[in-house]
This record gives C-alpha cells, structure tokens and sequence, in this order.
C-alpha cells in the first residue's frame, strides 16, 4: 500500500486461529491512540470456516464501547467516516489463521539454495513437507512419486544464481513439470520460481500445458548475496490465496484492505525492523509473538529483520511440537512446585484440543508460564543462526527493546509472571527494556504504516503498550552471594536516590515507575559486564520506569537450575515473589 | 442477558439429522447414486491408491539409440498393460524386450524413457453410517444423510470403523483393564471411562474390536493409539477425566445397538470433529444440528478446564464485568450450577454449549 492518507479513524483487524481482535484508532490531542478493541473467538476454523462471523462479535464489542456503527444497512463497511461519526476512514487487516500452507522445496545445493528457500519458507506460514536438492539421494521415480504424496499446495522452486547454473536447474523443473502434469488439474499447487533469473522464461515454457507459474527475482542472485523480499511478498499474496479458497471471509477482508491484506507475521515484522531503526543501533531489537498456533520470533539489527515463523510451536492446537525441540522435564524444571511429566504432557495435548482456554487455577498457570518459557526458547534457538548479530554466540546480542506478544502474555495475572517469563527464556544481556503489547496492537500498526505512517510511533508511545521495566543483567563469573554490581538510581523528580550492592544469584526489582525516568548507575566488579564496553566498566545512563521498575537479574547468563528438584522448585518459588508475581497471599 | 462471546459447541443429541462427506482421496470409482440408501458396510466408491511411477529405459535396456526407443514401442501411451506384458522390443539379435513390471500404463515415451504408471489394487470405501446418499459432485465426493444419536468428542486416531455398542466398565469413570478384553467382545465397539494401560489398546488388537470410546487416555498412549487400526474416541481429552454424563448416558443406554464412529484427527481445519452416531430410525422430520449457539440462561455447558473438567451443568447467569480466580487470571464469565457440584463461576472461554 503506497499512497499515505489523510485519517483519523483506522479500524483494524487481526485474525488469529483462536481470537479474532479488532482495535480501533482514533486522532487524540493531535496523535493516533488505541480507543477501543473488541476480541471474539475467530471463526476461521471448523465448524464455519468464515472468518465473518468472529470479526462481527469483536466488532460489536467496540461498538458497544465507543457507541460508533461500522456498517450500513447492508452490511457494507462505512468508509470513510460519515458526518453522523458512523464507519472509519481508514481499515486494516492482518491474519495468521488458516490451514498449513504445504510446500515442497526444490533447488540445487544444501547449503546455498536450499538454505535460502528454508529461511524464506520459516518467514512465513508455510510448512514444509518435503525437501528436494542436488544432493537428493532417491531416484527421479521415487522424488515423482514423494511430490504426488506430499499433496503440497505450493512448490518452491530455487536455484543457479543469476550467472550460474542452468542444466541442473531444468533438470529440477522438468521432474516438477512432469508431477503437475501427473495431477488431476484440481490439485496441481501453487508454483513459484526463485531461482536464475535467466531462466525464467524457459520455466514458464516447462509449464504451459499444465499450470501458471509465478517467476519472481532469485533469492540467490549471488553465491554470497540473498534477496528474499520479492519472493516473499509473492509468498504472502499464495497464502492469502490460498486461504480465500478454503475459509469465507478473507476476501471481503482483503477489499476492505484495498487489496493490501497482511499476514501477520509480516506486519509483526515490519515493526520491530522499524523499531532498530530508530533506537539504538548498537542493539538489536527483539520481537516474540507466542500464539495458538505459531511462535514468531523477529530480530532486527539497525534494519536488517530476521523473520522466523514456527508454525509447529504455539500455546495452543501447535504446542505438542514443542516435544520435538523439548523434553518435557524441561518444562517442569521452570515449575515451583511437584507436578509429573504425566500431567505436563497431558496438559499439553488438552491445551491443543481447547486452545481458547485460561488457566484458572494456579498450577495450571504454573504449568503455562513453563510451557511458555519452553516455546520462546524453542523458538529463539532455531533463530538465532540467521540472526545479524550474535549468531553463534552462547549469550544473546545486546537488545532493546525486547517485544512481547500473544495470548498467554497479554493476560499474565500479574506483570511478573511476563517478565520472568521472557527473563527466563530470552536470558538477555546487559541493558534493556521488556515491553508487552496486551492489545495485540502490533500487527495492527505494522499494517497501517505505509498507509498512516505516524501511526506506528505515535501508538508505540502511547500508553497502549505496557513497559514492565528497564532491566540490567550482568554477566560474567560469579559466585552466589558474591557483589557483582553496585547500582545508584537518581530519579528525575528529585526523590531520594536509591542506592545498593546487588550480589550473584539476586532478582530485584528497584522502584521506578510508569512515567518516570532516573539516572542510573552502574558500577560492576571487575570480571563482571552490564553492557557498558566491557567487563569492569561502570556507566550511567538515563532509564525509564515500568510496571515492575528497574529489574536487575543477577542470576547469570547462562541461567543455571539446581539438579536438585527441591531446590530448584523452592528458586522458581523465590524468583516468582521476587519479582512480583506470587505474592505471600499466594501460596 | 446474551454474552459477546461465540462458545465451542459440542452435539450430545439423542437424535439428530447429520450430512456426512464422503471424499475420494485419489481417482476413483463412486459406486452410489443420489437417493439410494446404504448401510454402514456398503460400498460406495472404489478408491484407485496412489500409483507408483517407474522410469523405464527402452533406449539403453534394447541398445538403441534414443530415437529408435519410440518404433520399437509394442503399446498406446495411455493403453493398460498387465504386469509381464511386453512392452518394447524385441531388438537386437538377442531379440531384447522389456516388460511391464506392474499392472498400469505407459504415461509417455521421452529421450529414450517411458514413464511407466503401475496400477494398485483399488479398495473400497465404505457408507460407514447407514442413510441415503442426498449429494454427490459424481466423481469424488458423495454426501450420505444419516439420523440417529449423535455424540461428538475431542480426539480421534483418525479411523473410521462400526460395530454393536458394548458398555464393558459399565460406569463412566471405569478403567480398561487388559483382562476385560475377551473374546465376547469381537467385533464390538467398546464404550469405558479411561484408558491408561498400553496393554489395553494392543490387546484389543487381537481380539478384534472395532473402535473404543473411551472419556480419557494418557496422552502418552498417544503414539500407540495412532498406530492402532481400530477407530479410539475421546470424549473428554487426555489424563483420567471421567466420561461426561449426557455422553456417557446417551452411550450406555444404546449399547447393544450398532454405532459408527469417525475418529477425526485433532485439527482446527479438519471439516468434521469426531463423532459417534448411533443409527435410529427417523420419527419426524428432524432439522440439523445447530452449529452456533448462544451463551445464555438456561444452556447446558460443559467445564473445559480444572477444577471442574467434564462437569456438566446449566448456565444460571453471565457476570457482570471480570471475574478474578485462583490463578489471578480475571476472566469474562458465567455462574454455572454443575451437576453434583454446585453453583461456581467459569471463564466463558473455559466452558462449551451442549446442543
């Protein structure tokens, strides 16, 4: 979407596997604010299959609230406002609901091409059934009759960067030539080729008589050279596709967007590269979207978005594939008190068969927050190797801010329960900041910024993200009880400094709240590294409060858990009412 | 008072008007017309497998060069062979041939290669309920109309299968024993309140039964469970939650009576949730289930989550606001009196409609 317009109301609208939410902005005192946002169980699977009807009961929910109609008589969204107040000038929509996009991708070598159309496929919501290369070892019968079996939706093609390879490439699109032609013309899938641009028009030959092939640049123009971004606005427009065809609704979504319907991925995207662009460009910015069905996780460092969407991990239908990057005692070591595997594993394939459901009691919650912990981990470590910065380090690159998104977070009963939450699986270094988006309000403006391009600062300032603190973790040798750091915060409006000695193994939280901004000091002991050029070096900047304050983890980097299950579920205990999150009532 | 809130519903009827789809997963061959009745066992389409593909080298098998590959052909590109029959030659003056390696067909003859399709044994697709067949697109899909009780559950194996309705733990809570799997049971679908010893399942292998439905099973069962090749049901989900009650009931009181069962896998795409349907003659002209409901005075839910998973009751009234509970969590709600508990409050996301 390129054209920029004069607005003031944006009404936006994300469909997720369970919630569909809609958020409504509005021109307050000169800035875009979040107004109102209405949240209904999405509709978009069984037994509907017709997202309209989720989007209406979230819609009504904001009408009941700001008093405003959106459609007219006949059903039709009012666009733009009318003088009466009646519609929006503006709409956006987002979506990550839908079936499994299945892909088969084929290209030349494992570690060029192939790797390329992986990194590609994991920005977004496709599922990757079969893999066919160079170095495949089965014969050209058996990657046929694979192809056929795996029922993709999609075939990737890829290869030859743009002075390369040719031969080799045919090769490759002769076997999927021959595969669609085998298929009756109702299950031929989707085509695309990204590979040597000199063959384009001799792919689009191979597959006259049978199917339409989109040929997009290369993803691999050069050998040291990756270009995914036109190939990946191809990919998004296939899944939207391919969603309309199964699932009502998306398309008079898609109208309504003038065309420009997102996925959400995409949009989570967009926002946390334009986050690295404005702050610190010595620190990346970290995004985590944990839903029912993918865990997103995007890493910008100064504009470069590294942009990875699990579709087999999620707190919901998606969480047994959690099992396959974790043992389920590695959710129970993240408990505070005894529960079995047994009742882990149980919990986990019930939260898949009743995604919408809330913990309600605290075990339960327990039970989620280390499920969450797990799946932010899982989806991190299968990141972090494309990310730019810190790839093969063991500790995190320097962040800030680090996002936090998805049902289980927005709802966390107490801002604690995030914050060591994501303490627990980002482990970040040094200095930074932990901000939730409750509303779910990043999609939303991360669509809306081509269109409204203020929105997206103007909301991300606004109170409709919530800041739980700055946070300081220092790392280096230490051992329990020993100081690492001495901290000294001046608030701003003049009240009494706070000053202390934080020692290794502590969680604290020093008070500074919501609004309020200090002069913090850090003085760490030799060997020990807060993110100020090195280890030893003291510093000082200026800090803004949150929900918890200032947070300092002191617990190392690498977090290391007691062996001890008594003791390591008494720690998970302490951290929790350290930071807030149990309180003695609690218990 | 009716909430802004679209709860799951879930169909426990003691009888009700279902549409079931029958979708050929490959080519095929429907076997029933519109408005024929069928039974459960009957044939309605022959399914053609997914069929296997050989290249064949004619040019470098007979030692001709390629150009030559297409004279000594014997068959039609397109023409079924039999497995052995010969294809091409003979050539040479060791009067070379190649030979069918399968039943199928020659697709097409390239650069000195055919590409052979070997044709499977097709099998059968059965009614799996007994009805009328009401839609069919004539080449894939046939859709059978059905009456009977109709239970819905929350997992499925992914099979399909039908039998006589045997209530072996005679409770809704009863545990399958290895031991209660005998002879008698052959054949049977087998209703009981949870399943937790792999034995059981292997167990009912051998007998055969087939299907078994059954309110829970540990989830570690699970990879057996997919394995098994009679149809499992859970009504409830994973753990040792009791069969619900309306369930459990409507199931005990048609044992003896034949029941089919499509135990879909989990999915939130998937069509069709699984099920159980209890063929019953029709006695007057039945509407199709509801598939929306409204939250609302009076509706019978059902608790989706501890401390109340399974319990059955009716919905008193919506709450105003949020209400806070144990876990912190503050939660749109409604006060439900569940059966043998009482009145207690329950997060509307946290409970389903019973139609």
């Amino acid at each position: 979407m390129s054209a920029i317009l004069e607005a003031d109301t944006l009404l936006a609208v994300d469909v997720g596997t369970v919630n569909t939410r809609v958020s409504l902005f509005d021109v307050v005192d000169g800035r875009y604010r979040m107004v109102a946002t209405g949240r209904a169980s999405s509709t978009a699977g069984a037994p509907l299959f017709d997202v309209r009807e989720g989007m209406h009961v979230a819609l009504d929910e904001v009408s009941e609230i700001t008093g405003r109609p959106f459609f007219d008589e006949t059903e039709a969204l009012v666009i733009p406002t009318t003088a009466s107040g009646a519609g929006v000038d503006a709409f956006v929509s987002t979506a990550s609901a839908g079936p499994h996009v299945r892909t088969v991708l084929v290209g030349l070598m494992p570690g060029v091409s192939m790797e390329s159309a992986r990194r590609l496929a994991s920005s977004t919501y496709l599922h990757v059934v079969d893999e066919i290369g160079l170095m495949d070892g089965r014969r050209e019968e058996a990657l046929v009759d694979a192809m056929i079996a795996a029922k993709p939706d999609l075939i990737l093609m890829v290869g030859g960067t743009d002075s390369g390879a040719t031969a080799s490439v045919l090769r490759q699109i002769e076997t999927v030539s021959l595969v669609t032609s085998l298929l009756p013309t109702v299950q031929r899938p989707a085509l695309v080729f990204a590979g040597n641009t000199s063959l384009g028009a001799a792919v689009m030959e191979h597959f006259q008589d049978t199917s339409a092939v989109a040929v997009v640049p290369n993803i691999r123009p050069e050998l040291e050279h990756e270009e995914l971004g036109p190939a990946r606005l191809k990919l998004a427009e296939i899944v939207n596709q391919l969603r309309s065809q199964r699932i009502a609704g998306f398309n008079e979504l898609n109208g309504w967007s003038g065309g420009y319907m997102m996925l959400t991925a995409d949009a989570f995207g967009r926002v946390v590269r334009y986050l690295s662009q404005v702050y610190d460009p010595d620190k990346g910015v970290l995004g985590i979207d944990v839903g029912a069905s993918h865990v997103t996780v995007a890493a910008a460092f100064d504009g470069v978005l590294n942009n990875k969407v699990h579709s087999d991990l999620g707190l919901g239908i998606s969480l047994p594939g959690l099992l396959r990057y974790a043992s389920v005692s590695d959710v129970t070591r993240w408990l505070p008190s005894e529960t079995t595997e047994a009742e882990v594993r149980d919990y986990m394939f019930n939260k898949a068969i009743y995604p919408g459901t809330v913990p309600t009691e605290l075990s339960d919650l327990h039970i989620e927050y280390a499920l969450l912990r797990e799946l932010v981990r899982a989806g991190i470590s299968h990141s972090r190797g494309d990310w730019a910065e810190g790839a093969k380090s063991e500790l995190m690159p320097p962040l800030e801010p680090i996002i936090a998104t998805g049902g289980a977070i927005a709802r966390a009963p107490r801002p604690g329960y995030a914050a060591l939450a994501l303490l627990d699986a980002v482990q970040p270094r040094g200095i930074s900041t932990l901000v939730l988006d409750p509303y779910n309000l990043i999609p939303a403006v991360g669509a809306a910024a081509s269109l409204l391009p203020m929105i997206t600062v103007q909301v991300l300032e606004s109170g409709s993200f919530v800041s739980l603190g700055t946070v300081v973790s220092p790392v280096g040798r230490g051992r329990a009880g020993k100081p690492v750091l001495r901290i000294r915060i001046d608030p701003e409006s003049g009240g009494e400094p706070i000053e202390g000695i934080i020692r290794h193994g502590q969680l604290v939280l020093l008070p500074l709240r919501q609004g309020e901004h200090a002069r913090m000091t850090l003085r760490p002991e030799k060997g020990i590294d807060v993110g100020f050029g090195g280890r030893g070096k003291a510093g000082a900047l200026r800090v803004a409060g949150g929900a918890l304050g200032v947070i300092i983890d002191a617990r190392g980097r690498p977090i290391e858990l007691s062996k001890d299950p008594d003791r390591r579920r008494e720690l998970n205990q302490k951290w929790l009412y350290d930071i807030g999150a149990m309180v003695r009532s609690d218990s | 008072m009716i909430a802004n809130h679209l709860p799951r519903v879930r169909q426990i009827l003691p009888i009700a008007k279902v549409q079931r789809e029958r979708k050929l997963e490959g080519p095929g061959v429907l076997t029933v017309r519109v408005r024929e009745k069928v039974q459960s066992t009957d044939v309605i389409a022959e399914v053609q497998p997914q069929p296997r593909h050989h290249f064949l080298d004619l040019a470098s098998a007979l030692g001709v060069p390629d150009t030559e590959a297409a004279r000594l052909l014997r068959v039609d590109l397109g023409s079924n062979v039999e497995a052995g029959q010969v294809l091409a030659g003979p050539a040479g003056i060791a009067r070379r041939t190649i030979r069918a390696p399968a039943n199928g067909k020659v697709l097409s003859l390239s650069r000195g290669r055919v590409l052979f399709e070997a044709r499977e044994e097709a099998h059968a697709i059965h009614a799996g309920v007994p009805g009328e067949v009401v839609g069919s697109d004539g080449a894939s899909s046939v859709t059978i109309s059905a009456v009977g009780a109709l239970i819905q559950g929350a997992w499925g194996n992914g099979r399909r299968g039908w039998g006589v309705l045997r209530d072996v733990g005679e409770s809704r809570s009863a545990r399958l024993e290895p031991s209660e799997l005998d002879m008698i049971l052959r054949g049977a679908v087998v209703l009981v309140g949870v399943v937790d010893n792999p034995k059981s399942l292997q167990q009912a292998t051998e007998i055969p039964i087939r299907g078994l439905v059954c309110g829970s099973m540990a989830s570690e069962l699970i990879p057996i469970a997919l394995h098994m090749t009679y149809p499992i049901l859970l009504t409830e989900g994973f753990g040792a939650t009791p069969m619900n009650s309306p369930s459990y009931e409507l199931l005990s009181t048609n044992a003896g009576r034949e029941a089919s069962l499509e135990a879909s896998l989990l999915g939130p795409y998937e069509p069709q949730l699984p099920e159980i349907l209890v063929p019953l003659p029709a006695t007057q002209d039945l509407k199709s289930p509801e598939r929306i409901m409204q939250l609302q005075p009076g509706v019978r839910v059902r608790a989706l989550r501890a401390p109340h998973t399974g319990a059955v009751g009716k919905l008193l009234h919506l709450m105003p606001g949020v209400e806070l509970f144990p876990s912190g969590i503050l939660a749109r709600s409604a006060m439900v009196d569940l059966e043998g508990i009482g009145s207690v409050a329950i997060p509307l996301s946290n409970m389903e409609v019973l139609a």
